[in-house]
This record gives structure tokens, sequence and C-alpha cells, in this order.
């Protein structure tokens, strides 16, 4: 996956973001302030789906099914531990936050090299050419 | 060349990414609404159920003290402006010129006019030196209760009052003098030491009748003589009531009707 090929989740969040602004304010969608904990639940359990699908598809491993039932089951889970856990007296939504957190910082690390080791195994053949072509050319 | 096979051919699960993208954007709009939404109600969730911890909570509770401020302030000018009119009205026909002096006595008597005169001056303050616990009740005698302002307003009746403030709060027949906390509220309107309580009347009567042993502020002078202070003053100005004084249940009954008659109605 190159750099650029990144763009197109990106610019789909930013449509969502748009659409999701423009929408609520001009058809007057309330969601009731009771929701708003477990809504920026949902939302980190969705940014932590895109981040494992960016990472999964990068490793070549990307699975549909995996991908579509984590978003949603993942989403539901973050946002019915932090229902429960009012229900208790316990802020269970901080479990969520911790355990997705943390996944994105993973996701992110693996992410980042990958990308470094693809750069030093390229820097590493083209250095391995130059001295076979080196090699080659000089007059024995 | 690595376990990672970077030229995958079939990209659709970008297509995907950007599908749980646009889904993410629609979440995270919703969550700024709200969120913008709460800050400006000002009554978000309470998650900590500790309504003073909440900054929310406490924004909204002086947004409501600058309103009754601001309220408060309308309706004394209000009630100026009605006051003049009633003048107005009253200089030109005798009728009327009674009316209003009628009118004038009754608000005097209910409190909604300033009034000045002659007066004492009782300033109560906690003990400063003392130490007070919860454990110890004696030591509570260190402070200056609700009880004792709500004592000092009665003598100071008994002794003759015309008129009475407390800190700026006029006593009137709707008043209220009770224990918030910390705080004294009087009228509602929340009160710290020293509490100044200024009353209208003959002067060296009210002093001698608040001066009586066994009286409210002897009592206080034995804790410490600190905490009481009173002095006669020669002119005494005290504000108008400026809370509600609408009735919604109690009706005037007619002269002359049998009240039992009217009840019910």
């Amino acid at each position: 996956m190159r750099l650029r090929d990144a763009a197109l989740p990106i610019s789909g969040m930013i449509l969502g973001l748009g659409v999701g602004v423009f929408g609520f304010r001009n058809f007057h969608i309330h969601i009731p302030p009771d929701y708003a904990p477990y809504l920026s639940l949902a939302a980190l359990a969705a940014l932590d789906t895109v981040f494992g699908g960016l990472r999964a598809g990068l490793e070549g491993r990307f699975q549909n099914d995996i991908f579509a039932s984590g978003f949603v089951l993942n989403t539901l889970l973050a946002s019915t531990l932090a229902w429960v856990g009012d229900g208790l007296g316990i802020n269970l939504g901080l479990v969520a936050v911790l355990v997705l957190g943390s996944r994105l910082f993973n996701n992110l690390s693996l992410m980042r090299r990958f990308y470094l080791n693809k750069r030093a195994l390229l820097k590493k053949q083209q250095e391995e050419e130059a001295v076979q072509t080196l090699q080659t050319s000089s007059p024995a | 060349m690595t376990v990672y096979s970077t030229g995958f051919h079939h990209r659709s699960y970008i297509w995907q990414l950007t599908l749980v993208s646009f889904v993410l954007g629609l979440i995270l709009a919703a969550t700024i609404q709200t969120a913008s939404q709460v800050s400006r109600a000002g009554n978000g969730p309470d998650r900590e159920g500790f309504v003073f911890g909440s900054g929310s909570s406490a924004a909204m509770f002086t947004d409501l003290n600058k309103q009754i401020h601001s309220l408060q302030s309308e309706n004394s000018h209000l009630r100026r402006n009605t006051q003049k009119l009633n003048d107005q009205i009253a200089n030109r026909t005798g009728a009327a010129s009674t009316l209003n002096q009628e009118l004038l006595d009754a608000q005097e008597f209910a409190g909604l006019t300033e009034v000045a005169g002659p007066g004492i001056q009782v300033t109560l303050n906690d003990n400063s030196g003392a130490q007070v616990s919860t454990a110890n009740p004696v030591s509570l005698n260190n402070l200056v209760h609700d009880a004792d302002i709500m004592e000092v307003v009665n003598e100071m009746k008994i002794s003759g009052a015309e008129a009475i403030a407390v800190n700026g709060q006029r006593i009137v027949n709707s008043s209220t003098i009770r224990c918030v906390g910390p705080v004294i509220q009087v009228n509602g309107v929340p009160c710290a030491p020293p509490y100044i309580v200024q009353a209208i009347g003959e002067p060296d009567s009210l002093y001698g009748g608040m001066n009586l042993p066994g009286g409210i502020l002897s009592q206080m002078s034995q804790t410490s003589p600190s905490m009481v202070h009173m002095v006669k003053e020669k002119k005494v100005i005290l504000p108008a009531f400026s809370g509600d004084t609408q009735f919604h249940y109690a009706h005037i009954v007619p002269v002359g009707q049998d009240p039992l008659a009217s009840t019910g109605s």
C-alpha cells in the first residue's frame, strides 16, 4: 500500500464529518446529551477499526468479514460497557478507552515499523545492486 | 521478499476502510454536536454525581445568580416607576392623593419602599480566634448561626423596630433566614460574616431592648465579646424588598363576606 492510498479513507472521514455536521444542523437531529459519553466511545472504537484495517491491509491479512464484524461488535461493546458501568456505578467505559487507545498506539507503531523496514530493505537492495554492477563493469 | 506482501492486487479493503472512515466521521460529527450542545446548555451529565465539582453546574449556578440579580434590579426599577406614576396621578386629584397616601403606607409597612430613620446597627461575627470542630458541640457556639440572626431580628421587632435589614436584605413578611452549608441565606441571597443587622426605631429603646440580660446578644457576648458589636445610628437607610411579592394561592376576602363561603372557589 502506498501512502496515497491512505488519502481515500482520510477524505472519507472528512466527508463524513462534513455530512454529519451539515446534516445534524440542518435537519435538527438532536442526540440527547446523556448519550455523549457513549457516542465518544463509539467514535474511539471506529477509529480503532480503521487503524486495525489499515494495518491488516499493510500486512496483506485483510479479511472483509473480520473487519466488518469487528467494527460493529467493538463499537457496540464499548458503548454497552459504558452503559452497564453507569448502571453499576463503575466507570467501565475506561476499560474500553484503555484497550482501544493502547491498540491504536500498537497499530500505529506496527505500521511505522512496516514502512521503515521497507525503506531499509530497499536501500540495502540498491546498495547490493550497485556493488554488483560495479563488480561486473570493472575489468577483472 | 518479506512476509508482508505489499503488492496486493485487489484493493477492495481501501474502499471498506473509506466506508468505515465515513461512518467514523459521522459519529465524530454527532459527538462534536452533542458536546457543543452540552456546553451551551451547561447541564451535562454529572457522571461524578457531585454538583459543585462539575464545571458546567457551577457555570449554570453563576448564570442563574446573574439572572436573579438583573431581575431584582429590574423589579426595583419598575416599582420606582409605579410610585412615580402614582405620585403624578395623586397630584391631580384629591381622592387619588388620599388613595396614594394609603398605598404608600401599605407599601412602607410591607417593606416595599426604601426607608430611612434613626436606629441601631448590630454586627455579628464569628469568634475568629476559636477552634471550631463538629466533634465538640460547644465549640460551634463560636460561629454565628441562622438561629442567632433570627433571634436578633425577633428581639429587634419586640424592642420596637419598624424596619429591619440583614446584610442589605430587607426583612419582610415572606423573609427567610436559613443555613445552607457554610453560608446563611437571607431571602435566598447568600450572606457571609460579618452579619450586619440594621433596624429603624427609637434608638434608645432598641439599644436597651437588645441589651436585656438573657437576650441573644448577651448570650453571644458570653461566648466571646468580640462576636457582638452594637451601635446607635442617627440615620439608617434600609433598601426595599426586591423579591417576589405575588400571591398565587391566598386571595383577599371581601369585607363583610363569610370567609368560609369564599374558600374553595
